[in-house]
């Protein structure tokens, strides 16, 4: 399933979080659940959850390995993940069981054109 | 397989809540699934990410000692079910979108069928959204949320998305509207097959149910019901 977290690995650690034009459509979060430090993860698994008005959204592990990191700040301040989401506003780390599980994901150039599928195929 | 209705199930808060996300689960992803709340005495529910306390409070206030507040899967606020019509809708949410446009969808289909019953209702709208949400679903209108003549929210949701799929747990209050229940009820599910170009199905599978037991016990659970 292709969804809308980003992933930017340092070594085999890598930060999650959500894109820009997910951020916009979920409009204003006003709470972040990050999952619990230690917890195992699967590529694709539902994780953390992320709730804006009215409504709870999963957030899928875009990688396997162990959740090693949450971030405190948008947990107190749910809304970075709204006005920094390539930034303060990351959800989690992922210490990668396999970096290479990385290249399944898709790149800037396919998510525009991801982006640009789901605009054609209309809202449902 | 052995078919049930769906609506006619007599639950109470746990027990709704565990089968709506067992048929948030199990049901085809292009389906529409809805499903109207029988319930086994008064209820309150609150949202995902609401403090229990507060709800707690909120049923102590009311002289509901005795009632024990369940957490939903769905955001939103506190909800005490005392004779609203509580229903539930699966629906297909393939593509990221704003929840309002759902709450537009959902609300915008089942006005036009009240109206056609002949209650009115409009879809509320300001140009001014208060920051934040009311801990009380019914305390103020949200966007999208279908009010009365006399301005007062009859009806409000609360969503949750979770794959290619949403959950939509909805709140309508009959009081004023000048229907019987079982013809608001017909409203709401005309309503919904009209704006989403799908049939309800209604029936339920029997391994449904048996999810629904199943996640049951989570429902519950302290640990589901005051992680907050």
């Amino acid at each position: 399933m292709k969804s809308h977290e980003w992933l930017r690995l340092d070594g085999d650690v890598g930060a999650v979080g959500i894109s820009e034009h997910a951020q916009k459509e979920i409009t204003d979060v006003v709470f972040v659940e990050p999952p619990k430090l230690g917890r195992k993860v699967k590529q694709g698994e539902p994780c953390c959850v992320v709730e804006s008005v009215k409504a709870a959204f999963d957030i899928y592990a875009p990688v396997s390995g162990e959740v090693v990191a949450a971030n405190a700040d948008v947990v107190k301040d749910p809304q970075l993940v709204n006005h920094e989401p390539y930034g303060k506003g990351w959800l989690f780390k992922i210490k990668a069981a396999s970096p290479a599980e990385a290249s399944n994901l898709m790149n800037n150039e396919d998510y525009e054109k991801f982006l640009l599928s789901e605009a054609a195929h209309g809202s449902r | 397989m052995r078919r049930a209705e769906l609506t006619g199930l007599v639950l109470d808060a746990a027990g709704h809540m565990a089968l709506d996300e067992a048929l948030l689960l199990g049901s085809p992803a292009d389906a529409l699934v809805l499903r109207f709340y029988r319930w086994s005495g008064p209820a309150c529910t609150f949202g995902y990410s609401q403090p229990s306390l507060a709800a707690r409070r909120a049923c102590d206030a009311r002289g509901w000692k005795d009632v024990s507040p369940v957490r939903r899967a769905t955001g939103g606020g506190i909800v005490f079910h005392d004779g609203d019509i509580t229903f539930s809708v699966v629906l297909p949410w393939d593509r990221l979108c704003a929840p309002e446009a759902i709450y537009q969808k959902i609300h915008r289909g089942i006005r036009a069928a009240l109206k056609s019953s002949g209650v009115m209702t409009s879809l509320w709208s300001t140009q001014n959204r208060p920051v934040g949400l009311s801990a009380s679903c019914f305390a103020r209108a949200e966007p999208m949320d279908l009010v009365g003549e006399d301005g007062r929210k009859v009806l409000g949701g609360a969503l949750r998305k979770k794959a290619l799929k949403g959950l939509y747990q909805g709140s309508l209050r009959p009081e004023g509207l000048g229907s019987s229940r079982e013809a608001l009820e017909i409203a709401v599910s005309q309503g919904l097959a009209h704006e989403l170009g799908l049939t309800p199905k209604t029936e339920l599978r029997r391994e449904w149910l048996e999810d629904g037991r199943r996640l049951e016990k989570r429902y519950r659970s302290p640990d589901w019901n005051e992680r907050r």
